[in-house]
């Protein structure tokens, strides 16, 4: 990690200065100064001196707000251009492989990253898709202008694993001869998983252990609370279901993904501490979308649960501020909306205390807005990471897609 | 023509519909209220004033004032309207018109049962009527008439070469009838990627079959030079159709030009393959997509070809349009060519104002935004000179909104169609109300 920072360890500090500050983590800061040295922003406020020997940016009275997160992103799994030897987000030889890891599958150059940068987007959760009922380890990534993998990695974050459940698993595994081809195969299949876990467990402790499963060394990770759980799940019932399973092994599940049906069962997933991640208006595309409605974020949000808006789309992705902004027409406030892009995807990867809001000793990870990020008209000017600027559209306009 | 004939005769039902105001004396039933239309006996409908309203006409512009309607029909509009029920403020706006999308053709995009948006087993379907397949009860007309709009052209998804004929329905109804705005509304037709299936492999075989069904198409009737001529005549059509088949008589429709050619062109090559098309056949041509448009606008706009433009955020995603922009609207603009806006598939129209607002936020001016989603899918499609339009003489057909109705944070209140009052529950409203409070 040291060396992505290095760059930006060893230049001048920044000031942006004049900036209509939305920090997320308080109420806006007219004409506001945000200080930035060694990548990490160490002053936020009216009357911030600017040090000598510091660059400043002039940001004309723009909004100045964290850089966005994404918490569902199938960004370098599923690169552009579409095309099937592009296909490396679900690995489909069995319902489950806990073993494989979303970073052996990025393309480090596709051109949707520039274009989601281009969004204001600085970190993203890269997952695997959702065929298998543990469908593997997600890599957290910052959106830094990289050649390679490790110059993308965002090294504090903790571990991820997709679950999934519902009508994918069944969908993808009902013609193989164990299944699971029904919501109570899923169910049961994953319950069967996590005690085979815990026998393999015990049965390493023995004098002649069975040699090392990968997979199941994994999910003992998991089943210890070192791995964060991220489940791929819409319908109410089968939120329940995974609780189910996973009170009784401990596990706690830190989110479930896209969780259409989150309003129906609030209280039991608020009481649980997991946040959702879902999209604001999404709905009908398969059954268990059906009962999807646009209110679904507010409501969850309303009563003190972690709502993270996320994309699933490498389009949407380019535009979270306006999926935002769909909020307040469904019950929710400015605030609240802010906080869905930002520091609730944080807390739901368990980041929080590392970006997500401008807050001195955070990761100077700002993007910078032409009018109101709410304001349907509005675009992202500028974004930095670990405070060095990653776009500026001056220069570059949106890019596209050519090498 | 069929459609504009179809249009006044809807739109004189309607009227009689909405003044035969019977008192709901019943309480509700299951099946009350499917048809989309706000109950009997509801205030504000028929003859009616708004006033203290921002009056957003179909060209962006704003003006402080109200609307009176008389049996169904603007009468008044602008400063100068006072009286009626006070607005406070909020905007009235002109119905939008999506214009293109598989509305009421599909219920649940994974569930196969409930999809009735292609035509398979042939490459050309051009005797297949997308309005067979409409579903007036759809979950989805409701959610996206609670967006504000009020009409949508109504097209196949683009699974083969010619995939049928399209139509233009207005958002409420019982009956297909009762819905229908204008069908046939033009013969959809797919270029590049889109164009391949059911036995076609590549843009070479695309292009070569639709060479081949329009010379092969019976010929058109000549041109009305004013010289007499001895020919039967039979319903205006010129003749001699009886003993032609439907898809015949569709193709005959196409090449005298009486019935649109819909034509879907994405990437740059496939946008100047319809041109070429239209220049050759002259045919009434408007084209589809359009994602790479930006680097034809000068030949589209030479041409005077209007397009059905959309989905607005296509990405540089694939082989199909390698070179979409999100400028592509304004640059489009710019050169002065004529759109109307459309969506990408079913449950998703409902963000089109959305994506309306992206294309401003990337050059287009609000005025031209405004007037793609109101006033130029109707003049593209023929649907009359006032439709999505405030003015007088014109059907009511609009809709109230907290403020301006690009920007998603502001709900639409109420939705008019010619004066008659539509029914903005949905099965989300629905939902929500259960779910409301946990018990």
């Amino acid at each position: 990690m040291i060396w992505t920072l290095l760059p930006a360890a060893l230049a001048a500090p920044l000031a942006i200065t004049n900036a209509t500050v939305l920090p997320v983590a308080g109420p806006p800061i007219e004409a506001g100064t945000v200080l930035v040295e060694g990548g990490l922003i160490t002053a936020v406020g009216a009357d911030v001196p600017v040090p000598d020997g510091a660059e400043v940016f002039d940001a004309g009275g723009r909004y100045l707000t964290p850089g966005l997160i994404d918490v569902h992103s199938h960004m370098g799994v599923y690169p552009w251009p579409g095309a099937e030897a592009h296909g490396d987000g679900n690995e489909m030889t069995d319902p489950f492989t806990p073993r494989v890891w979303a970073g052996d599958s990025v393309r480090v150059e596709d051109p949707a990253m520039k274009r989601a940068r281009a969004g204001g987007i600085t970190t993203i959760q890269v997952l695997p898709g959702s065929a298998n009922l543990v469908g593997g380890q997600s890599v957290v990534l910052k959106l830094r202008d990289s050649r390679t993998l490790a110059g993308l990695v965002f090294e504090q974050a903790p571990r991820g694993i997709k679950m999934a459940c519902g009508e994918n698993p069944k969908r993808v595994y009902e013609e193989d001869d164990n299944g699971p081809s029904t919501r109570m195969g899923n169910i049961s299949a994953m319950r069967a998983k996590f005690q085979e876990a815990e026998d393999y467990r015990a049965a390493r402790r023995r004098r002649e252990p069975p040699p090392t499963d990968p997979d199941l060394e994994v999910l003992l990770d998991v089943l210890d609370g070192e791995v964060r759980v991220h489940v791929h799940c819409y319908r109410h019932d089968d939120i329940e279901g995974i609780y189910r399973v996973m009170d009784d092994f401990g596990v706690q599940v830190a989110s479930f993904q896209h969780a259409l049906e989150a309003y129906k069962v609030r209280d039991m997933i608020i009481a649980h501490e997991t946040a959702i991640a879902t999209w604001p208006d999404w709905w009908g595309f398969k059954m268990e979308a059906f009962d999807a409605i646009p209110h679904n974020a507010a409501l969850v949000k309303a009563d003190g649960g972690v709502v993270a808006l996320h994309s699933d789309s490498a389009n949407t992705i380019q535009r979270m501020y306006t999926e935002a902004a769909k909020m307040l027409r469904y019950g929710a406030t400015e605030a609240q909306a802010m906080e869905m892009i930002t520091i609730d995807p944080a807390r739901s990867l368990g980041i929080d205390s590392l970006v997500g809001t401008i807050e001195v000793g955070k990761h100077a990870d700002l993007a910078l807005f032409s009018a109101h990020p709410l304001d349907v008209y509005t675009r992202v000017d500028n974004t930095w990471i670990d405070g060095t600027m990653v776009f500026d559209r001056e220069t570059e306009g949106t890019p596209d897609a050519r090498p | 023509m069929l459609g504009p004939d179809l249009t006044r005769r809807r739109t004189l039902a309607l009227l009689a519909a909405a003044a035969a105001v019977t008192p709901a004396a019943r309480a509700a039933a299951p099946g009350d209220k499917l048809d989309g239309w706000a109950p009997d006996g509801a205030p504000l409908q028929g003859t009616f004033t708004l006033s203290n309203a921002t009056i957003l006409s179909h060209t962006g512009q704003t003006v402080a004032g109200g609307v009176r309607v008389e049996g169904g029909t603007i009468v008044e509009v602008g400063a100068g309207v006072t009286g009626g029920e006070d607005l406070g403020g909020a905007w009235i706006a002109p119905g939008f018109t999506n214009a293109g999308c598989q509305i009421g053709l599909v219920e649940v995009g994974a569930v196969n049962s409930s999809r009735d948006d292609r035509v398979s087993g042939d490459a050309v379907t051009a005797d297949a009527h997308v309005i067979d397949g409409y579903n007036p009860l759809s979950d989805v007309i409701p959610t996206t008439r609670a967006n504000g709009f009020t009409h949508a052209l109504v097209v196949p998804s683009e699974s083969h070469l010619v995939t049928g004929q399209a139509a233009v329905v207005q958002l409420a109804g019982l009956t297909r009838d009762e819905a229908t705005t204008l069908a046939p509304a033009g013969l959809c037709i797919n270029l590049g990627g889109s164009g391949r299936g059911e036995g076609l492999s590549s843009r070479i075989a695309v292009a070569r079959r639709l060479r081949q069904l329009l010379d092969e198409a019976p010929e058109p009737p000549p041109p009305d030079d004013g010289k007499k001529r001895r020919r039967k005549k039979k319903d205006g059509e010129g003749g001699g159709d009886d003993d032609l088949s439907a898809a015949e008589r569709t193709w005959k429709a196409v090449r005298a030009g009486k019935m649109k050619a819909l034509i879907k062109a994405e990437r740059l090559d496939d946008i100047h393959t319809a041109l070429d098309f239209i220049r050759d056949y002259e045919l009434d041509g408007v084209l589809v997509g359009c994602a790479e448009g930006y680097l034809a606008a000068e030949r589209i706009a030479g041409a005077g070809v209007p397009i059905l433009l959309g989905p607005l955020e296509v990405q540089p995603s694939s082989f199909e349009h390698p070179h979409a922009i999100y400028e592509n609207a304004a640059r489009l603009h710019a050169a002065g060519v004529r759109f109307a806006v459309r969506s990408s598939g079913v449950h998703f129209a409902r963000m089109l104002p959305s994506y309306v607002g992206m294309a401003v936020a990337h050059g287009l001016p609000f005025e031209a935004g405004i007037q793609a989603i109101t006033a130029n899918p109707g003049e593209i499609l023929g649907l009359g000179s006032q439709h999505g339009r405030l003015e007088v003489g014109a059907p009511a057909t609009f809709f109230q909104v907290d403020g301006d109705p690009l920007q998603p944070r502001y709900p639409v209140r109420r939705v008019w169609m010619a004066g008659r009052q539509a029914s903005l529950e949905t099965r989300q409203t629905r939902l929500l109300e259960r779910f409301r409070t946990l018990r």
